[in-house]
This record gives C-alpha cells, structure tokens and sequence, in this order.
C-alpha cells in the first residue's frame, strides 16, 4: 500500500485493514497524519453554540407557512379544474346543440331526407301510415285486376261496378 | 403521531410525511439537525454572529422550499451543508468581500514535521479552545473540509459541496490535519 492510498483511507475513517497497519507501522509520515487526525476528529468546542429561540419560531413559522400555502395552492387547482371541466361540458353541449340544429335545418331543404330527419320520432306512425298506404294501394289494384286473393287482405271487399256498356 | 414516535423515524420517512402535510415531521428534523448545522456554520465563519443567523436561517427556508427535490440516497445533513455553503459563497460574493473568508481563496499551508499528538495530556476543554482558535487560523476550504469531516460527511460529499474533486477534498483535509498540528504544537510549546 502507497502512502496516498494510506492517506485516503485514514482520513476517511475506513476500517483499517491489516495493510492500513502494517503501511502506518512503516511510515511515519502516515502514522503522525492517523495519530492526529484520531485525536483531533473528536475534539468539538467546549461550548456549543446553539440557535435562539426567535431563530427557531421563525424558521418553524416558515415551515407551517409553506405548508398553509401549499393547500391553498391545492384548493385553487382543484377549483381551477373544475372550472376548465365545466367550460368544456358547456362547449361541447353548445357545439352539440349548434351541430344538431345545422344538420336539422340542412335536412329541411332536402325534401326526402326532411321526413325521415325532422320526424325521427313519429317514425312508428310513418310506418304504419306507409303500410295502410301499401294496402290500400294493394287492394285498389286487386280490385281493378278482378282478383282479390291476396293473402294479407283477410277481408273481402266488395265493390259493385257499374256497367258502363250500357 | 407524537414527536417522540417521529424521533425513530428516518430523514427520508420525515421528509416525506412532511411533504404530506405533517408539520410535526418538519419539527423533529428540524430539532435534529438544528444545533448540528448552527455549532458547524459558526465554526465555519467564527466570530459573524450574525452572518451565521442569517445563513442559519435562510438554509433552513430552502431546505423548507426544496425538499420535494431531496434524493434519498444522499445524506439529509450533506444536502443541508450543501445549501449553506452556496448561501455563505452567494453572500462573499455579494459583498466582495475578500480576506480569510473567501470561500473561493485556497492558501497553500506549510508542512511541518511536528511530532504527533504533542498536546496528548493536556486539560481537553482548554485543547478545545485552543483548537477553535487553531481552526480560525486555517484556509476557508480547508476549515470547511475539516469541520465536515468532523461531522462524518464522506469524501464524496464534500467534494460535491465545494465542487472540486475528491482528490483535492482529500488533499485540503492533509494540509488541514497538519496544520492544524503545527498550529497546537507552537501552542504548547508557549503555553509551557
């Protein structure tokens, strides 16, 4: 072991080994620096000088203070969220509401699309409209074609058609 | 949780119930390191009573800001240490202050070949005094690098609070040693 690696390890108070020894047994530059430094190392002043009490309270103050403020912060974050939560809902139902109205309003200047659009919910009444329509139809023309066999017309409809020959 | 439960805890379990809104945790690291940190700065700039307060204080308010940045595999009171002494250089600088407390002035000490331990029998409060004085008479760095060895902060961490390397950490800590030897030894020697 060289003296640097001697120096190092004394000083940093590491655990002497059996080379520590036998390197500060040989040197006595080494042994003079580990005999000072362990008698020194120890040595603190008589008195210890201590913070006061208004250092203390002050810098405990500082502490509590930090602490107030940081829920403070946190209560205004919470609420700044909220904020920002509410102001998207309100955006997104406004453009939700724009956008419906739009497509409505484009709807009603295309005929065809306008019933189906516009009347979304008397869809069921549509369908029964268009199949009453379809029967009636239906029957009108069985009538005019002399047959009434369709399987759907349960009733018989009897029309008397006068014999316009004569 | 009481402070006299608090006081088992460890600088990371305080920190973080500090972080957690638990003032008490604050207190007890606080009284922990409170006597530590004031004996090492007054030691650290003898005779600046006031100085020291002020860096006292203003070390501790950082430390209050900045513990959310703490990492916990360094040591709690090397990180405190670390602050006040960019505190104490950010003052010297502000003031431009030169002289025996300029942290950034390294004098190059003699060497002597001094027997060792020549004050071995000595009274040790009047050692102690006479230390202090000794300890006054050194270099900034190599007080600094003394006074946190004495408080058991590694090599590595005290090159990192007056980044520098640990050589040079190392090599101030020799000439603070031998110094400080020569220094109690001229003292004795008048004394008798």
């Amino acid at each position: 072991m060289n003296c640097e690696k001697a120096k190092e390890l004394i000083l940093s108070g590491a655990e002497s080994g059996e080379k520590l020894e036998a390197h500060i047994a040989s040197c006595t530059g080494c042994r003079n620096l580990a005999s000072a430094w362990a008698s020194l190392k120890d040595i603190r002043p008589a008195t210890i000088a201590e913070p006061s009490r208004n250092l203390d309270l002050k810098i405990r103050g500082a502490a509590a203070a930090f602490l107030d403020n940081r829920k403070i912060h946190h209560k205004v974050f919470v609420r700044r969220i909220f904020m920002y939560a509410t102001a998207a809902c309100c955006v997104f139902v406004t453009w939700f509401a724009l956008d419906n109205i739009d497509r409505q309003s484009r709807a009603h200047r295309n005929g065809l699309v306008s019933s189906g659009t516009i009347h979304w919910s008397n869809i069921d009444m549509e369908k029964d409209f268009l199949e009453l329509t379809s029967e009636l139809e239906l029957g009108i023309e069985n009538i005019y074609s002399g047959s009434n066999a369709d399987s759907r017309n349960e009733k018989d409809v009897e029309i008397s058609i006068p014999d316009l020959s004569t | 949780m009481g402070n006299d439960l608090k006081r088992d805890l460890s600088d990371s379990e305080l920190i973080d119930s500090f972080l957690k809104d638990e003032l008490s945790a604050f207190e007890a690291l606080y009284e922990r390191y409170r006597k530590q940190l004031y004996a090492y700065l007054h030691r650290l700039l003898p005779g600046q009573h006031a100085l020291v307060e002020d860096i006292f204080q203003q070390t501790w308010i950082k430390v209050i800001n900045q513990l959310h940045g703490y990492r916990h595999n360094q040591k709690f009171l090397a990180w405190v240490v670390r602050i006040s002494h960019n505190l104490a250089i950010d003052h010297f600088r502000r003031t431009k202050r030169e002289g025996q407390n300029d942290f950034g002035n390294d004098k190059n000490p003699l060497l002597s070949d001094e027997k060792y331990e020549p004050w071995k029998n000595i009274d040790r409060n009047e050692l102690s005094e006479a230390l202090e004085t000794c300890i006054r008479k050194l270099s900034a760095d190599q007080r600094e690098v003394f006074l946190l060895r004495q408080e058991d902060i590694s090599f590595k961490e005290i090159a990192e609070i007056q980044k520098c390397s640990i050589n040079t950490a190392l090599g101030r800590m020799q000439y603070a040693v031998r110094n400080l030897q020569k220094q109690l030894s001229e003292w004795n020697y008048k004394r008798r």
